[in-house]
């Protein structure tokens, strides 16, 4: 081969190579050897740093699905219903009778708004049907009573007697057999025990002297203005209600900035109902929740 | 245009070549049509990969979008 057909081949090899790097053939044609050496291999520096950051991201995607992937698997819940009784206030001197499959928790009201209910004031072994409860622990119902704030008790039965139900909004079953309430409902109740634990609600404790719920319609629970769909902004949060009866919530500062802008609607501090279960704002406008429906594999990321 | 124009263009397929992963060693004994054709298949192979790191990181923001924003829920 003369040297002649080498830089031939050599050059329309690198033309080549400049063309598929995005850089024109005029720009290619018009540049000496060195300018187009030079040009080419600073495209291929930016490719290949590009290449480089996608691998990179694409590494940590997967290493976060193998993670998702690998953690509780979810199954469709078997049960439902719920009875709570509400208590007034627990103290030392009462007994509580306790009915079939009832459990009992305290409530909680936290600093970001959402409240939560404890049953660990109960012995373990005072966590069954039919059970009554002779004068709770006193010096740590004392300390539990200190930290709570008159929201009282409640008395909580599961029914997990009927037949499958299929999925009740915010609830799902992992792979121990508990059933998780997810969001400002959460919990756990246990399948044996009828145990309810580390259950939290926005205001899901207001509920009066005695109240039936239906966990497959869990906002039946909670007091509040409904949202329908529509753009709702807060100072901290965008909330969106779609057609098909989804609920977002983002905290994208531009995004909160342009619906304050526009006509998207203010959503009041207090508590929500939306089609996946109600939302809290608190008075920061920090927005906690919605439910995710039952089923549903972001369900997950709601479970505490 | 000469020698030395085609000893930079061989000695920058072989920059680019090992940037893309191919073994100097191997290139270093390629005549140039055979060097020329290594490095644009590999090249090639690369962009090809880039395109589907770009769509699957446009399809990954267009979820993460879908899911809403950076926070969502607690």
């Amino acid at each position: 081969m003369s040297v002649v057909e080498m830089l031939k081949t050599y050059q329309e090899g690198m033309i080549w190579i400049g063309l598929m790097l995005g850089l024109t053939e005029r720009q290619l044609l018009m540049m000496s050897t060195v300018e187009m050496v030079a040009a080419i291999r600073e495209t291929m520096g930016e490719h290949m740093d590009r290449f480089g950051q996608l691998e990179a991201n694409e590494q940590r995607a997967l290493a976060l699905l193998d993670a998702f992937e690998s953690g509780p698997q979810l199954a469709p819940l078997q049960i439902i219903t719920q009875t709570v009784r509400r208590v007034p206030k627990l103290d030392s001197s009462h007994d509580y009778e306790l009915g079939e499959n009832e459990v009992l928790g305290m409530v909680f009201d936290h600093d970001d708004g959402t409240v939560s209910l404890n049953i660990s004031i109960i012995p373990d072994e005072a966590v069954s049907g039919n059970t009554k409860i002779e004068k709770a622990p006193e010096s740590y119902l004392e300390r539990q009573i200190r930290i709570q704030s008159e929201r009282g008790l409640l008395v909580i039965a599961v029914d997990h007697a009927g037949e499958p139900e299929g999925l009740a909004p915010g609830m799902y079953q992992d792979t121990e057999g508990n059933i998780v309430i997810s969001g400002m409902m959460g919990g756990t109740i246990s399948p044996s025990s009828g145990a309810l634990t580390s259950v939290c609600s926005a205001d899901g404790c207001d509920l009066g002297s005695t109240d039936t719920l239906s966990v497959g319609a869990p906002q039946t629970w909670v007091p509040g203005s409904e949202l329908g769909v529509d753009t709702w902004v807060t100072p901290r949060s965008l909330v969106r209600v779609h057609e098909d009866g989804r609920v977002t919530v983002s905290v994208d500062r531009d995004r909160i900035k342009d619906a304050w802008n526009s006509d998207a609607r203010m959503l009041e501090t207090g508590t929500h109902m939306t089609p996946q279960g109600p939302v809290f704002v608190d008075g920061s406008g920090a927005v906690t929740g919605p439910l995710a429906p039952l089923g549903h594999e972001h369900t997950r990321e709601t479970r505490r | 245009m000469g020698l030395n124009d085609s000893h930079r263009y061989r000695y920058s397929l072989i920059t680019i070549g090992k940037d893309l992963s191919l073994e100097v060693g191997a290139m270093a004994n390629m005549i140039p049509r055979e060097l020329v054709e290594a490095v644009e298949n590999a090249l090639f192979a690369k962009l090809d990969r880039l395109e589907v790191l770009e769509a699957n990181e446009a399809k990954a923001v267009a979820v993460l979008e879908e899911l809403g924003g950076d926070d969502v829920g607690r």
